[in-house]
C-alpha cells in the first residue's frame, strides 16, 4: 500500500475552496399596511384618507375602502418594512385602524 | 347645522353653528384632551426641548382602557415585540398630536365666538376653516366619537369648567420625533410634518 497518489493539500488550484459566499444577498420580503374596518370612520373619510396620503386615485381609494368595508379589511400599500411602519403610523394619525405585516 | 360649505374663492370651509351644538363639539373634543393628558406619563412642560425631542421612551403595552386603546392601536398583530417597539417610538407624538388636534377645534370655536360658559339661547356662531385647519378638523372629530360612546359616567362627571388646553399649545412645539439619525431604522418623521400646521402630526402628510 502507500502507493496511492493523493492530491497534495497545498496546491493551488486558483479557485477558491469555500463555496459560502461573502455576502448573501436576498430580495427583501415586502410588507404590506392593511387597513381594517371600524365602527366609527364613515366611508368618505376613509376613502379621502386614502387619496389625501397614498396620493390614490378617487376611484382606487373609493375601491380599497370599499374592501375594508365590505371584506374586514383591504391591503392598501406595499413596500419595504420602514415604509409601511410610516404609513401605519400615518393612518393611525387619521384615526384609522391599521397594521403592517410581511406580504403573505 | 348644515354641514360645512366650501367657499370656492378663499378655499374656507364654512359652517353655522348653534351655540348648543358648538359647545357640545368643545365638551366632547375637551373630554377628549382630558382623557389624553391624564394618561399622559410625564408632564413635560419642564423638560429640555432638546431631551424631550430625543426621547423614545413611550409606552409600549397596549392601553388597558378600551378607548385609547383604539386611538392607539398595535402595529403589529402576530408580533408582540415588535408592537411594543412601534409603540414605543410612536404613542407620544400621536397622543400629542390628538391632543392638539382637538385643542384646535376648540380654539376655533372660542375664536368664531363661542363664549367660555354658554349662557345665551339662540345664539348662532359662524365657523370659518382655513383648508389645513379644516383637515385638521377632519382628522379630530371621528376621535370623539369614543369618549362619548363610553357614555357620561366618571370623565364627563369631573369636567372642569375652561378649556383644558393650556396656552402653550398654540404656539408650535417640537412634538414629532427626528428624522432618524438617531436610530438608524427609525425614520418615522417626514421631514413635511415639521411644517404642519400645530405641530399636529400628519396633517399634511405628503408624497412625492
Amino acid at each position: 500500500m502507500g502507493a496511492v497518489a493523493t492530491a497534495s493539500p497545498d496546491v493551488d488550484s486558483g479557485l477558491e475552496t469555500t463555496l459560502d459566499p461573502d455576502q448573501v444577498t436576498v430580495l427583501a420580503t415586502p410588507w404590506v399596511t392593511i387597513v381594517w374596518n371600524d365602527p366609527v370612520n364613515l366611508m368618505s373619510y376613509v376613502s379621502y384618507v386614502f387619496q389625501e396620503h397614498f396620493g390614490y386615485s378617487r376611484k382606487k381609494a373609493e375601491k380599497l375602502m370599499m374592501e375594508v368595508h365590505e371584506e374586514g379589511r383591504s391591503v392598501v400599500s406595499t413596500g419595504t418594512r420602514e415604509q409601511m411602519e410610516r404609513d401605519v403610523q400615518a393612518m393611525h394619525e387619521y384615526g384609522l385602524w391599521a397594521t403592517l405585516q410581511k406580504s403573505e | 347645522m348644515s354641514g360645512f360649505q366650501r367657499h370656492r374663492r378663499s378655499g374656507r370651509s364654512i359652517a353655522t353653528f348653534t351655540g348648543f351644538e358648538a359647545d357640545l363639539l368643545r365638551s366632547l373634543a375637551s373630554q377628549l384632551v382630558e382623557l389624553l393628558r391624564n394618561e399622559a406619563a410625564v408632564p413635560d412642560d419642564a423638560r429640555d426641548p432638546f431631551e424631550a425631542l430625543m426621547d423614545f421612551s413611550g409606552p409600549t403595552s397596549e392601553p388597558e382602557d378600551p378607548v385609547l386603546a383604539r386611538l392607539f392601536p398595535s402595529a403589529y398583530r402576530d408580533d408582540d415585540e415588535a408592537a411594543s417597539e412601534f409603540r414605543r417610538f410612536t404613542e407620544g407624538s400621536l397622543r400629542d398630536g390628538k391632543a392638539q388636534a382637538a385643542c384646535l377645534v376648540i380654539d376655533t370655536l372660542e375664536e368664531a365666538g363661542l363664549p367660555p360658559q354658554l349662557e345665551e339661547d339662540g345664539l348662532m356662531i359662524d365657523v370659518e376653516l382655513e383648508p389645513d385647519v379644516a383637515r385638521t378638523w377632519m382628522r379630530s372629530s371621528p376621535t370623539y366619537d369614543s369618549p362619548s360612546r363610553r357614555g357620561s359616567g366618571s370623565r364627563t362627571a369631573t369636567r372642569s369648567t375652561g378649556s383644558p388646553c393650556p396656552t402653550t399649545t398654540r404656539v408650535r412645539r417640537p412634538t414629532t420625533s427626528t428624522t432618524g439619525w438617531a436610530t438608524s431604522r427609525r425614520p418615522w418623521s417626514s421631514p413635511s410634518r415639521a411644517d404642519t400646521p400645530h405641530g399636529s402630526g400628519g396633517v399634511l402628510v405628503s408624497r412625492p
